[in-house]
């Protein structure tokens, strides 16, 4: 979760990404064609990064989880009872 | 956290600048047009891809004289994220090859070596999810790191070596002098601050994350 919320800021940028991209002036009518791979390597690039950062999150998340099964089982142990949430 | 979070936000702020000179500041590319554009993202990922090994093989070498976990996060860590640059430096690469070559792949040296490299990474990391755990399996992908180690330099030093459709360097030793316009050059090196700002922030919470996973494994097992 802590890497979601600082992982915020970049969700902003294919956002600009889009703008600056509709608001490029068209410069050559003969390369018109080719934006579409410019557009596409673009766009990949931020589905990576970003597949990239919730597969970090996820992993955070399933540490935290493994961590809180940890917990409980040291205090089943211990034989205390388990501290309040 | 303090320094991961000013580097995630340093990285927004470059991006947003780097964006802003691709798409509004610099000259169109008279002989490939709109595509060249692709040059200020898949230039700075693959130089990176490329210095991620280093990190490897540093990782490598210092695990396997010290014995100890830190080395091997650092070489983990370094592999994964570099991983993520490589592959996205073969598939910008694959986009500007159409628009510029009129074909999708080329096996010109130095895209063949890069693809060399993105399977020692792959490699790297199959060996560390199926090998035995703990040292012995740190201790085959140290191995396999070293040997990564060697193809990265070919990969740069091929653009010299085996001169062909594939353009020579930009930066470092081997660029040639004038080799981009002025504004050019500026918004490539905006871009490859930004690329390695962003790296640096993935790399260092893929260390963190590593080293709290071996943490819990430890735990576990201890308390088992």
């Amino acid at each position: 979760m802590r890497n979601l919320r600082s992982a915020f800021p970049l969700l902003l940028l294919p956002a600009v990404a889009v703008v600056l991209l509709g608001a490029a002036p068209a410069q050559e009518s003969d390369t018109k064609p080719f934006l579409q791979f410019l557009f596409a390597a673009y766009s990949i690039t931020w589905a990576a990064f970003f597949g990239y950062s919730f597969f970090m999150s996820r992993k955070q998340r399933e540490l935290k989880r493994e961590l809180e099964a940890l917990r409980q089982r040291l205090d089943e142990r211990d034989g205390t009872p388990p501290a309040a949430e | 956290m303090n320094l991961r979070l000013a580097l995630l936000g340093a990285s927004g702020v470059l991006m947003a600048l780097t964006l802003w000179m691709v798409f509004l500041w610099v000259p169109t590319e008279a002989s490939l047009g709109v595509s060249q554009r692709i040059f200020y993202f898949h230039v700075p990922i693959a130089m990176i891809g490329l210095a991620a090994f280093a990190f490897v093989t540093v990782g490598s070498i210092g695990y396997l004289w010290r014995k100890t976990e830190r080395w091997d996060n650092l070489a983990y860590a370094a592999a994964e994220v570099g991983t993520l640059f490589t592959t996205l430096a073969l598939v910008t690469g694959i986009l500007w090859n159409r628009p510029a070559l009129e074909l999708w792949w080329t096996w010109s040296p130095q895209l063949t070596l890069t693809l060399v490299l993105w399977m020692i990474y792959v490699a790297y990391l199959m060996l560390r999810a199926y090998a035995p755990k703990g040292a012995q399996g740190a201790r085959y992908a140290a191995v396999l790191g070293i040997l990564g180690g060697i193809d990265a330099p070919i990969v740069y030093m091929a653009a010299k070596w085996w001169r062909d459709v594939h353009p020579g360097a930009f930066v470092g030793p081997l660029a040639e002098e004038g080799a981009l316009e002025e504004p050019m050059a500026i918004a490539f090196r905006v871009a490859l601050l930004t690329f390695t700002f962003l790296f640096t922030y993935l790399f260092l919470e893929r260390y963190s994350l590593r080293r709290d996973e071996e943490a819990v494994e430890r735990l576990w097992h201890s308390h088992a």
